[in-house]
């Protein structure tokens, strides 16, 4: 079932235009990364379907509602902010409560409450005390309710401020960067138990990172955003096997992908520097090309791609080849004991079904294995 | 539409409170440009005569030393300055940087020096001016100010921001201590230094408190107090002319201000 | 520098120059204020002879003296609040205010700076009992005119309003800063938090942060006005009568012109108990908002 809908929404700052024309569905209970480099749009969308900005044009839409025209505090959205923006006057309870007590007394009432004066608003407040409780037991925070953020570690400030939009069960909910501020280790602990606390509650939530292990690690689908555009928007797999172009197969993955130009023969075969890869794409017959493989495609072998070793990192259970063909780098990831040393030639072999294909605009392309090699 | 109304109002209110603000230094300008019977005949918004413009700005130079106050005024300002750099920088460095007997108490002092308003100082340092000889002399103006607790404590509390590392390295590279100090750290300490000159600055040039009580003669007075005496002499009685006095006596201050504004306003913040 | 002997002697030949003259030039003064304020001594008399609390006893008797404590008294209270007031004001109108905000700035700042003693002159033209602007306007209303600092009932008051044009511009830009700190991202937390009226959030994320500021200022206002002098000499000596005799002002007519130095310096000691209890919380205050 389709919770969020966003359709076609533009945003110009000035002449900057930041979003163009951006589509995307999340399910219900879905957790949906928008992975991007800095400055694609990614905040911007976000802060979009927040409603803290206004889009020039197009549509949200959450749990069938239009939101065009919706004020940020009327919508059934929470939001963990980047700096976790709590309130430092208040106490770690006062914090996580607040949306409660906003949206179930009245001013009049939060006023009279205050001074006990009000049996309705006691009753009330004693409610969502019962419910701040309980979420902060899973939350692992109870201990810490009593405490200013002042006095709260990074880690601390950050499981309030999730506390707080948790809170509301609000059908939509927003990150912002919310593990930039922590320390590395920190990070990948957060990273988690986040991805867990979102599907214990089974929220529909959309997480902004720059970070593609963060969003690989975390999300069912990742919509990678470029240039103010939704490049490709899939699974985790889809995104790292299968790249629909050039730009998101080098956004996504922690190393260098390895680029080799070419031009693909007049029947479609292609080959690399003379080796043939027993793939055609009969389409690009006679084009320009783009051959990528990354790092855990190619191999050592007897024969292929004569390369010179430059370095070798040691990572204990496997180790990368940092090498040099016709002058241009390459890495490989190599099972360790492989026994070569800087200077050596050692020879690589690429992995057909590892093959990334692009044509000269960058764009993807399938290829099917060649008939004719494969029976040779 | 309520936007367009809201952004008039809240700009009428702030032209409203501008005006107010300047009115006293406007009336100051429409004084200085009448004539004495123009303005004692309260006819001061009619044309102003450029002879009355003349009369009143050489009346107001050649019945006081103005310039004489204005550079008796500099002279003190940059002495002061000079000083109190040249004491504050070592005494900061020295207090976050480096461990020797009596920096806590040095530091202490330091910050009751902070909280002992000048005036308290006064009273006493008057005694000791005047029991030395130095009534009316540019010495009694300078000598009580050449420490400066602020200077102190804002050079320390800069000090203590650089890294030690840099200190360290700078070590290594065979800088003496002096040499670090002069070479290294100074340059770095520029805009703490620039905001502390401008404090210095203001709060000297516009104090009228101690020369009113070590100056006794036209000839060491600085603008304030020149001021005062243009005030309760003679000419005091020419309202164009003191007026325009007052006026030549504001003024480089104020040019410093409007040309340095963000400094000053950036600097005086940073400060309390 | 590892050599601590080394770190010792560099320290103590760095921090002697000051140190010694603070000794000369702060703590000597001090104890000799203290210690004058316990003898008979007067500049120019006899050698002093030690009274014990005397002086203290004979300044709190002194309806003069107590009189000018209630009249500086009065003063901080008009003028902490109207620059406190003002100077917040103007700094929520400049806080979204796009265009002009430096200049306005500017001119809102320009009292502070400027030479208080000459401006002073231009405040006596604008208060002139004849040609003054003041009583032109209420002529004009068909209004007599008043002697502004020459009427007992309008002296302190015209005084106080020249302090509060004084301060407020001083006041401004520490709200102004502190209005500009506020993060954007407690705004946005606030509106989705269900706080979608500008009130509600002004209480919510504004009014907090811009508490402790605003308590910072006070102090430092206040420590401002109980210091006023420039005004008072130039304007009114302490006149009409005593309505205007500030304390500072006693004590330089006891010390300066009457050399009373017993009596100045024992004046002093209570202007310094108060400017030191002011000074204690402005560092606390600034030191907590260096924390926060």
């Amino acid at each position: 079932m389709t919770q969020l809908e966003i359709e076609g929404v533009t945003k110009r700052f000035g002449e900057m235009e930041v979003l163009r024309s951006v589509s995307l569905r999340a399910r219900s209970g879905e957790f949906v990364s928008l992975l991007g480099p800095s400055g694609c749009g990614k905040s911007t969308l976000l802060r979009i379907v927040a409603g803290l900005e206004q889009p020039d044009a197009g549509s949200i839409r959450l749990g069938g509602r239009e939101l065009r025209g919706v004020a940020a505090s009327e919508r059934d959205v929470a939001m963990v902010f980047q700096s976790f923006a709590l309130y430092p006057q208040m106490t770690a309870r006062e914090n996580i409560a607040l949306p409660l007590r906003v949206r179930r007394l009245t001013r009049l009432q939060r006023f009279a409450g205050r001074l006990g004066l009000s049996p309705a608003a006691r009753r009330i407040g004693a409610e969502i005390d019962r419910q701040v409780e309980a979420l902060a037991r899973t939350l692992e925070i109870g201990p810490l309710l009593g405490r200013r953020p002042g006095s709260l570690s990074g880690g601390q400030r950050q499981r309030v401020a999730l506390g707080r939009a948790l809170i509301r069960q609000s059908s939509l909910l927003l990150m912002d960067e919310p593990l930039s501020n922590l320390d590395a280790r920190l990070r990948l602990q957060t990273r988690d138990e986040i991805a867990q606390i979102q599907r214990q509650f089974g929220v529909t939530t959309l997480f902004v990172t720059h970070d593609q292990a963060e969003a690989m690690a975390v999300s069912d689908r990742i919509a990678v955003m470029l240039k103010g555009e939704i490049a490709q928007f899939g699974t985790p797999q889809e995104i790292y096997r299968t790249p629909s172009s050039l730009a998101v197969a080098e956004f996504v993955g922690a190393t260098r992908l390895n680029r080799f130009e070419a031009v693909a023969w007049p029947d479609g075969a292609l080959a690399l520097g003379g080796l043939p890869l027993g793939l055609a794409a009969p389409a690009l017959a006679g084009q320009r090309v783009t051959l990528a493989w990354r790092p855990e495609g190619l191999s050592l072998a007897a024969s292929g791609l004569p390369v010179t070793v430059r370095r070798l990192e040691d990572h204990g259970a496997d180790a990368f080849l940092h090498a040099e063909y016709e002058g241009r780098p390459v890495a490989a990831r190599l099972r360790s004991g492989h026994g070569l040393a800087v200077g050596d030639t050692a020879w690589l072999r690429p992995a057909p079904e590892a093959l990334m294909l692009f044509d000269a605009a960058g764009m993807s392309h399938p290829c099917r294995p060649l008939a004719a090699y494969v029976h040779a | 539409m309520i936007r367009l109304r809201s952004a008039f109002l809240r700009h009428s209110l702030l032209i409203l409170a501008a005006l107010l603000m300047l009115l006293p230094v406007a009336w100051a300008l429409l004084v200085s440009t009448r004539a004495q019977d123009a303005i004692l005949g309260a006819q001061l918004l009619t044309l102003p005569s450029w002879s009355a413009i003349a009369a009143n700005y050489t009346r107001a130079t050649s019945a006081t030393p103005l310039f004489g106050f204005i550079g008796n005024g500099a002279l003190v300002c940059t002495l002061i300055l000079f000083f109190q750099v040249l004491i504050m920088v070592p005494c900061g460095y020295a207090l976050a940087k480096l461990r020797f007997p009596g920096r806590d108490a040095l530091w202490g002092a330091v910050l009751l020096g902070l909280m002992v308003p000048a005036p308290v100082l006064a009273t006493p340092l008057f005694v000791m001016v005047a029991t030395a000889g130095l009534m009316d002399t540019v010495a009694a103006l300078v000598v009580p100010w050449v420490v400066s607790s602020l200077g102190i404590f804002l050079m320390r509390q800069f000090f203590r921001r650089v890294p030690d590392e840099l200190i360290e390295a700078a070590r290594l590279d065979g800088l003496g201590e002096i040499d670090l100090l002069v070479r290294v750290l100074l340059p770095l300490a520029r805009p703490t230094l620039g905001a502390f000159a401008i404090i210095s600055l203001v709060a000297h040039w516009n104090d009228l408190y101690w020369p009113s009580i070590v100056v006794t003669s036209a000839e060491r007075a600085t603008p304030p107090f020149g001021v005062m005496l243009f005030q309760t002499q003679e000419a005091g009685t020419e309202y164009g002319a003191l007026m325009a006095g007052s006026l030549i006596i504001a003024m480089p201050l104020m040019a410093a201000f409007l040309l340095l504004q963000r400094r000053f306003v950036e600097g005086l913040v940073a400060m309390k | 520098m590892p050599e601590t002997r080394d770190q010792r002697r560099m320290g103590l030949l760095l921090a002697s120059p000051a140190a010694l003259l603070m000794l000369l030039l702060q703590v000597l003064p001090l104890l000799l204020v203290l210690g004058t304020a316990f003898t008979d001594w007067q500049l120019g008399g006899d050698p002093p002879a030690f009274v014990g609390l005397e002086n203290f006893r004979a300044l709190l008797a002194d309806p003069d003296f107590r009189a000018s404590v209630l009249v500086t008294a009065r003063y901080i209270l008009m003028v902490v609040p109207g620059a406190l007031g003002l100077g917040l004001g103007l700094a929520l109108l400049l806080q979204g205010c796009g265009r002009g905000r430096m200049i306005y700035q500017t001119i809102f700042f320009l009292p502070y700076i400027a030479t208080l003693a000459a401006m002073s002159i231009a405040w006596q033209m604008l208060l002139h009992p004849s040609f003054g602007m003041a009583n032109q306007v209420l002529a004009a209303l068909g209004l007599g005119g008043v002697n502004w600092l020459r009427d007992e009932a309008t002296a302190l008051p015209v005084l106080a309003l020249i302090g509060v044009w004084h301060e407020t511009g001083f006041a401004m830009v520490f709200f102004l800063a502190a209005l500009t700190s506020v993060p954007a991202e407690l705004h946005d937390a606030a509106r989705l938090d269900g706080m979608g009226g500008g009130w509600d959030r002004f209480w919510l994320v504004t009014g907090p942060h811009i508490a402790s500021i605003g308590l910072f200022v006070l102090v430092v206002l206040t420590a401002h006005a109980v210091m006023v002098f420039d005004t008072v000499a130039l304007l009114t000596q302490g006149g009409p009568g005593n309505a205007t005799r500030v304390l500072l002002y006693v004590i330089y007519q006891e010390g300066f012109s009457f050399f009373r130095s017993n009596v100045a310096a024992t004046a002093t000691v209570f202007f310094l108990a108060f400017t030191l209890t002011l000074g204690v919380l402005q560092l606390r205050l600034g030191r907590t908002r260096g924390a926060a």
